[in-house]
């Protein structure tokens, strides 16, 4: 604007000078007179120039008062008054505000497992008993924003079961009822590395595939045989630190492989622990890695492969090793057409050398396989087979076939019919078992590797 | 050697060299972020189209593409459970929560039935933000244009003019789209359907059906046999002669509902490529609206007079 300006006085100037020179009037005159004209022109330009910033500036200043608080007229503060003593006098209820509320609680699931036996071994103290085997309390929340916690504190009423069941002498019998705690840890996804994730407490070690799954994701009522006789009954838990590392697809062709280190205490999980019981932490913590490759061989099959090796110490003796090593592939089908027709395919196996004195050695192994196929929308079925040496005494193995119906009647509540026949080094058994597994509360979704 | 491995591996990546890297849950964000960002950009859907939306697997070939994304498109919703399982393994910053590579699709959309009094499980799988079927709308589409492109022209500002000259485009070609299928339903309009799943309502706002029931009772739960009775009761009372089914719900089902109540079934796509024919968003509403004049046909209902 101001340049503007400054070029239209600029062109009138020989405008004014030709006017000024067309008058009959001596040259000095003239000239005066043209420098008195310009410097009115100029002045009148300064004013206009003057004017319009003050103009500006009030504009603005408005604006500002405007964006601040617009200030409530007098009608407007006669109106809301007026209308408060009207809602006095009505007789309407309270006017109910909608909030959204910020929580920071954490969310909160109950998972309740019930199961129910029925069996030809009648000396099996825990056959042909009914009872809610655990009540598992699942706690999760952000801690910061590159932490998450998480705690799994189940509530259970166990009578053992040991997977070599020889006799009434080989299970007491007892009601053991108690509060564990089964996982409890902080996981930190994003410390700065990338694609390293680490967590740090009391978590399920990554054996295989079937250890990291709390009870209620298995997709049979009981564990399967082998991790049962390596691992522990329900899995193995430990307390430590767990690495994982994705290598950069880019690196590797878009390939997803994951590898998994973690250093854990050796204590297993107590009297229940197998392999590793060893309380011997500052001596001789154990060691545990897990490297797998996922594929979609095609669009709708997807492969995982997997293997794990656990070195550790047994019993308090250091001179006792326990090492294992596992396999695992998993081979699941998701029908293109979007419906229902799905499989899974799953096996582990096991080989472990365990030391169960200082001059005796244990060479066990085990497997099992196990396919599942969904029926329609609600309905799964599917069979495992078990086969497995004791991995304490590799003189005795055990058996089995187990298949097994899934009816969910929603995402949150499921029932499972299984039969089981057992034979070997052990009381040959047929078992009915039924299980009922509900989930109330904020759960999370469940991994991909939890196909129900 | 390496000059060999190197260039084989890339080509091996799910995503080719490219600006922008965007990876969406469903197929319909990743057609609208293909038609946005043409040649500059890759696009990488989760769901591959027929599947159910809630039960898509969150496999670590997924997290493969979404690691190395730069736009993560999602609904914003409870829609896909499994959204936060994929970007736990995904492990890529960018696009977590709060990052600028997080793309809330449902930005600026008036959901329906939104929940306003005590919600429990015994209301079946009852979504808490409201109804999130909303991408079954081309004028939703238009809002959703909008959301994308910005964030688009947010990580790419090289190619900013490129990608709002293509969403312009997009919004033409839904208005079109919108005009198009309400005129072609004309004759049809306010034909009473019953959809299996409640997927619908704001398809209904596009062309005018009027979805008079479910036949899931709640919301994802296979319903009883009583209530199966009681929605063919009222199909014959209502007069319904359309069911519709999603391309992933009991087929068979709903099949035998329409038998009995002396309708036709007709299976529908609620997101593009959940049949070959829809292959684009505007070919989806069209597929829809086409397959549901023919069924209405051949279910006998009398089109109305212009």
């Amino acid at each position: 604007m101001r340049k503007f300006a400054g070029l239209l006085a600029i062109s009138l100037i020989p405008w004014s000078a030709g006017n000024v020179l067309a008058q009959d009037a001596s040259p000095n005159q003239k000239l005066e007179q043209l420098e008195k004209r310009m410097n009115e022109s100029e002045s009148r330009h300064q004013a206009e120039l003057k004017a319009r910033d003050e103009r500006i500036s009030k504009l603005e200043e408005e604006m500002r008062q405007k964006a601040i608080t617009p200030a409530p007229t007098k009608e407007d503060v006669d109106k809301v008054t007026s209308d408060i003593l009207n809602d006095i006098d009505s007789r309407n209820p309270i006017t109910q505000t909608q909030r959204t509320p910020a929580s920071f609680n954490p969310d909160f699931a109950v998972v309740g497992d019930y199961h129910a036996s029925l069996s030809t071994n009648n000396q099996n103290p825990a056959r042909n008993r009914f009872d809610i085997g655990s009540v598992e309390l699942d706690l999760r929340a952000a801690v910061d924003p590159r932490a998450d916690g998480v705690v799994i504190l189940p509530i259970s009423r166990d009578v053992d079961d040991p997977l070599f069941f020889r006799g009434k002498s080989s299970a007491n019998g007892n009601i053991d009822t108690s509060i564990d705690i089964e996982e409890a840890y902080i996981f930190l996804h994003d410390f700065g590395v990338p694609n390293l994730t680490a967590k740090l407490g009391r978590f399920h070690l990554r054996f295989g595939r079937q250890n990291i799954l709390h009870s209620h994701d298995w997709p049979t009522v009981d564990n399967n045989f082998v991790n049962q006789s390596f691992l522990g009954s329900e899995s193995l838990n430990d307390s430590g630190l767990s690495l994982s590392y994705v290598i950069p697809p880019k690196l590797i062709g878009g390939q997803y492989i994951e590898v998994i280190a973690e250093i854990i205490s050796g204590e297993g999980n107590n009297d229940e622990g197998p392999v590793l019981n060893n309380s011997a932490f500052v001596d001789s913590p154990a060691l545990n890695a897990h490297a797998l490759w996922n594929h979609d061989i095609a669009s709708d099959w997807n492969l995982e492969i997997g293997t794990s090796f656990l070195t550790g110490k047994r019993n308090d003796d250091n001179r006792q090793n326990a090492n294992l090593c596992g396999a695992d592939v998993t081979l699941i089908h998701t029908d293109p057409s979007g419906r229902f027709n799905n499989q899974l395919l799953q096996a582990e196996a096991i080989y472990g050398d365990i030391d169960t004195s200082r001059t005796e050695t244990q060479h066990g192994f085990g497997a099992y396989f196990l396919a599942q196929q969904q029926l329609n929308r609600d309905w799964y079925a599917g069979c495992r087979f078990d086969w497995t040496k004791n991995a304490l005494d590799d003189r005795e193995e055990v058996w089995g076939v187990s298949p097994y119906v899934s009816w969910y009647w929603s995402e949150f509540l499921r029932f499972r019919l299984e039969y089981q026949h057992k034979a070997g080094d052990v009381k040959e058994e047929d078992t009915l078992y039924f299980q009922c597994t509900f989930i109330y509360g904020a759960h999370p979704p469940h991994p991909y590797w939890a196909v129900r | 050697m390496k000059k060999i491995i190197i260039p084989l591996l890339f080509l091996l990546s799910p995503f080719a060299q490219a600006n922008l890297k965007i990876v969406t849950t469903t197929t319909d964000y990743a057609d609208l972020a293909r038609q946005i960002g043409g040649d500059k950009v890759e696009v990488h859907s989760v769901m591959k189209g027929p599947e159910n939306v809630h039960n898509v697997m969150a496999k670590p070939t997924e997290m493969v593409a979404l690691n190395q994304a730069d736009l993560f498109v999602h609904s914003g919703l409870d829609t896909e459970p499994w959204r936060d399982n994929l970007l736990r393994g995904a492990r890529n910053p960018r696009v977590n929560f709060g990052s600028p590579g997080w793309v809330d699709m449902s930005n600026g959309i008036t959901l329906k039935e939104v929940p306003t009094g005590r919600v429990g499980r015994d209301q079946g799988d009852i979504h808490g933000y409201g109804n999130p079927h909303y991408t079954l709308n081309p004028q939703i589409a238009q809002r959703m244009a909008v959301t994308l492109v910005k964030a688009m022209m947010n990580a790419d500002p090289a190619n900013a003019d490129f990608y709002k000259d293509n969403a312009k485009k997009f919004v033409l070609s839904m208005a079109d789209v919108s005009k198009q299928i309400k005129e072609k339903f004309k004759p049809y309009a306010g034909l009473k359907v019953v959809s299996f799943h409640k997927a619908w309502e704001y398809f209904a706002d596009a062309v005018p059906i009027d979805v008079v029931g479910t036949i899931e009772e709640k919301i994802g739960i296979t319903p009883s046999a009583a209530y199966v009775k009681k929605i063919i009761e009222m199909m014959k009372q209502q007069g319904v002669k359309v069911v519709i089914c999603e391309t992933y719900d009991d087929d068979k089902l709903a099949q035998y509902v329409a038998d009995q109540a002396g309708a036709k079934m007709v299976i529908l796509p609620d997101h593009v490529l959940g049949v070959p024919e829809a292959k684009t968003y505007q070919e989806l509403f069209q597929y829809d609206t086409d397959k549901l004049i023919e069924t209405a046909k051949a279910a006998g209902v009398e089109p109305k007079s212009p």
